[in-house]
């Protein structure tokens, strides 16, 4: 049977919960000495990317991130049983994991992401440039024909705007945050009013503390701008083991 | 403000709550479908589920439909009535021209193109007949995160960087 491979993780002592996991298969360990590997059987291969399926990966990781160190795998990763598992991964990759295990053992991943409705936003640009503001007026009673290209040329600073906004929103929230983690990534806007999308890295003991500096975060922001603040999550924005280029490190 | 099931996170009254897993499916497919360990041959994924909404959402950067589409955004506001919306925190403000006018770089415009490549070889040259088709074989590639281009599902020209395996098809 094909096993799917949720991640890898020091072998813990004790019971094991079952988790349900992709395709509804119970999520459990296959050990080699010192590493484990969460696994659940893949009745359907290629596994489906679907709601059910992307959530369950992600459920089940988390519930483990929040007990232990777990370095996870990107959705979709099966191995032809579980001799594979162990051969292939524990046994086959087996330095490598213990570098990665060792260098976020201490850590989680918090993900904080702002959002901002697009008419706050839009307001703001408007408020704040002049040039906005002109074009704006100027277009104001015109018929859309005629006036295209300056619809576009409006269009075009907007976006620009905005852009500059996310950016200079993304440094500040950084700043703030960076000297409470490790290491921070920050990702691509999900959406058009998304205005910062980050990754931190933090000492599980530190997660108090993150929470309050994300807290005043809140606070400064006030309610035009509202905080997606989740975790702790295993880290997948950090870890990366690519099988052609061996471990890199995070940081 | 806007609340739907992808935004708000409060805590009742005050405060900012962390949510112990991403709440949508947008959060969750950024944070598993291209980030984590990879052993790229293991990487089996059928793409052909993923609603395509979620990319739909993705942000769209220099094309003039997105132009238009702010240009009307921006004449539909009623600046009359702004009071209540006055103001962006100071973290928010403070944006010079200069600094607007610069083109943007760095973290953000190196977006990852990844999620939208995954979903270009389906809408491509697969039928959209869903997630009860068998066969379909992805092989992930390592990949740099944070690519330089950033593309949207739909152009047509974009270079496919994605492999489909030949041994299932």
């Amino acid at each position: 049977m094909d096993a799917y491979v949720y991640g890898v993780l020091r072998a813990p002592e004790g019971a094991w919960p079952a988790r349900e996991g992709v395709d509804g298969q119970d999520a459990g360990l296959v050990t080699h000495g010192h590493l484990a590997a969460l696994v659940s059987d893949a009745p359907t291969v290629p596994v489906k990317a679907n709601r059910r399926n992307l959530t369950a990966h992600s459920r089940v990781l988390q519930e483990v991130a929040r007990e232990r160190c777990i370095l996870p795998m990107r959705f979709g990763v099966v191995m032809p049983d579980r001799e594979a598992v162990v051969r292939e991964l524990l046994e086959g990759r087996a330095d490598e994991l213990r570098v990665e295990l060792d260098a976020f053992e201490p850590y989680v991943e918090l993900d904080l992401r702002v959002i901002c409705p697009e008419e706050v936003l839009l307001r703001a640009v408007v408020a704040e440039r002049r040039d906005v503001a002109t074009l704006r007026d100027a277009i104001g009673g015109k018929p859309p024909d005629a006036a295209y290209y300056d619809r576009i040329r409006l269009g075009e600073l907007v976006a620009e705007a905005v852009s500059a906004k996310r950016e200079t929103l993304t440094s500040r929230v950084a700043a703030k945050l960076e000297p409470l983690a490790v290491a921070t990534d920050v990702g691509e806007a999900l959406h058009e009013e998304m205005l910062a999308n980050l990754a931190f890295l933090v000492a599980r003991d530190g997660i108090a503390q993150f929470d309050d500096a994300v807290e005043r975060l809140g606070k400064d922001f006030g309610s035009n701008v509202s905080l997606r603040y989740v975790g702790p999550l295993a880290p997948h924005r950090f870890v990366t083991l690519a099988s052609e280029s061996g471990v890199q490190a995070w940081a | 403000m806007t609340t739907t099931a992808l935004t708000t996170r409060y805590a009742a009254g005050s405060g900012v709550s962390r949510a112990p897993q991403p709440s949508g499916l947008a959060d969750v497919i950024d944070l598993i479908l291209d980030k984590g360990l990879v052993i790229d041959v293991y990487v089996r994924v059928a793409l052909v589920g993923i609603e395509l909404l979620t990319i739909d959402a993705r942000i769209v950067v220099a094309s003039v439909d997105t132009y238009l589409r702010f240009a009307e955004a921006v004449n539909r506001l009623d600046l009359e009535s702004k009071d209540d919306a006055k103001g962006l925190p100071d973290l928010l403000g403070g944006m010079e021209e200069s600094g607007a006018k610069r083109k943007t770089s760095g973290a953000l415009e190196g977006a990852k193109s990844t999620l939208s490549d995954l979903f270009s070889s389906d809408d491509e040259d697969e039928d959209e007949d869903d997630e009860d088709r068998d066969g379909e074989e992805e092989e992930s590639r390592p990949r740099r995160r944070r690519a330089q281009t950033r593309r949207r599902s739909g152009d047509g020209d974009r270079p496919r960087r994605r492999r489909r395996s030949s041994s299932r098809e």
